[in-house]
């Protein structure tokens, strides 16, 4: 159906019942409807109207709160106040890092000498206490043993291939 | 809604104290009438329109946006509820179940319950443009904005819709009643 007659349709729909009609009016709509659509689609809407006339509709609720709208990373706003202390705070913890490194792998540093030999291969275990000492020596000899014992077997592997 | 973009909260309450009430009503038609849902579906389409406001094209009316979103949230719950469909558009010679199914309704002849019974035979796209052009009053374009479609689709949908519940309502009719 053409979109102008669809307009007049409803137009006419809107406004009269069949009787209302005049002739020419009555006779377009007989062209797209019988006489009981129109009344019907009439009667839809007059009740439809009568209907919004008298609706009662809950009432409205009260605005909602509203939480910080999502932002990225980069483009989120920070308070001073919060940037100057975490800035100062980071300062402080670099700071102490770089002191406290500098500290333990300087080479002339005592307390570093004093753990490590003075060429600093060799370890000074010395001022440990006697138990821990013998471990320590059960330990170095059990792997020089296995080193050698390895090395043994290197040299029998390689025979075998000569 | 530029306003609203840019954070203010001053133009988000004007929106609201324009909108408020008649996107509350649209739910309200929309969802079975079920006053809670539609107090909990207007506040979440408020809370979504303040965080995607940036995605409003400010060519849109912004009354036709609102529509379009709040529709968006009602297809949803339809999905979740909505077993039966009686789609307009894929099938025209379907009809809307006969009101002889609801003889309460037809007993007590109470127009608005028949009505809303009717509406919730359809599927949602056919409700929601009966409820817009006839409950709500939205002119033909901006229904036909809210979807997208040319005024042409818009107007014989309408009518096919129309000419459907009226059928089913028949029974209403001031002749019918009188009788």
């Amino acid at each position: 159906m053409k979109e102008e007659y669809l307009d007049k349709i409803e137009a006419l729909l809107a406004s009269k019942s069949f009787e209302q009609l005049s002739s020419e009016e009555s006779s377009f709509i007989l062209q797209h409807m019988t006489e009981s659509e129109y009344t019907e689609q009439y009667g839809l809407l007059k009740n439809t109207s009568a209907y919004l006339e008298n609706e009662t509709v809950p009432p409205t609720p009260s605005m909602p709160s509203l939480a910080a709208r999502p932002q990225g990373i980069i483009t989120k706003m920070v308070p001073l106040r919060n940037a100057l202390s975490s800035g100062i705070a980071a300062c402080l913890v670099i700071g102490f890092l770089s002191w406290n490194l500098g500290r333990t792998t300087h080479p002339c540093n005592d307390s570093y000498q004093e753990m490590m030999g003075r060429d600093s291969t060799e370890m000074n275990y010395a001022n440990l206490p006697d138990a821990a000492q013998d471990t320590f020596s059960l330990l170095i000899k059990s792997l020089s043993r296995s080193h050698s014992a390895a090395q043994d077997s290197d040299i029998i592997a390689l025979g075998r291939f000569r | 809604m530029t306003a609203i973009a840019e954070g203010h909260q001053l133009a988000f309450q004007q929106l609201y104290h324009r909108y408020g009430a008649a996107m509350h009503r649209y739910f309200y038609r929309m969802l079975r009438q079920d006053s809670e849902l539609a107090k909990d579906f207007t506040q979440e389409l408020f809370v979504k329109v303040y965080q995607k406001s940036q995605s409003f094209d400010p060519k849109q009316k912004c009354k036709t946006w609102l529509y379009a979103v709040a529709t968006n949230l009602c297809k949803n719950e339809y999905r979740k509820n909505k077993p039966i469909i009686n789609s307009i558009d894929s099938n025209p010679l379907v009809n809307i179940p006969d009101l002889e199914a609801i003889p309460k309704i037809k007993e007590t002849n109470q127009f608005p319950a028949a009505l809303h019974a009717a509406l919730d035979q359809l599927d949602e796209a056919s409700k929601s443009l009966f409820v817009w052009r006839y409950l709500e009053g939205l002119n033909i374009d901006e229904i036909a904005q809210i979807l997208n479609l040319p005024e042409g689709t818009i107007k014989s949908r309408i009518f096919r819709i129309r000419a459907k519940l009226a059928k089913s309502l028949a029974a209403f009719h001031p002749k019918n009643t009188a009788s």
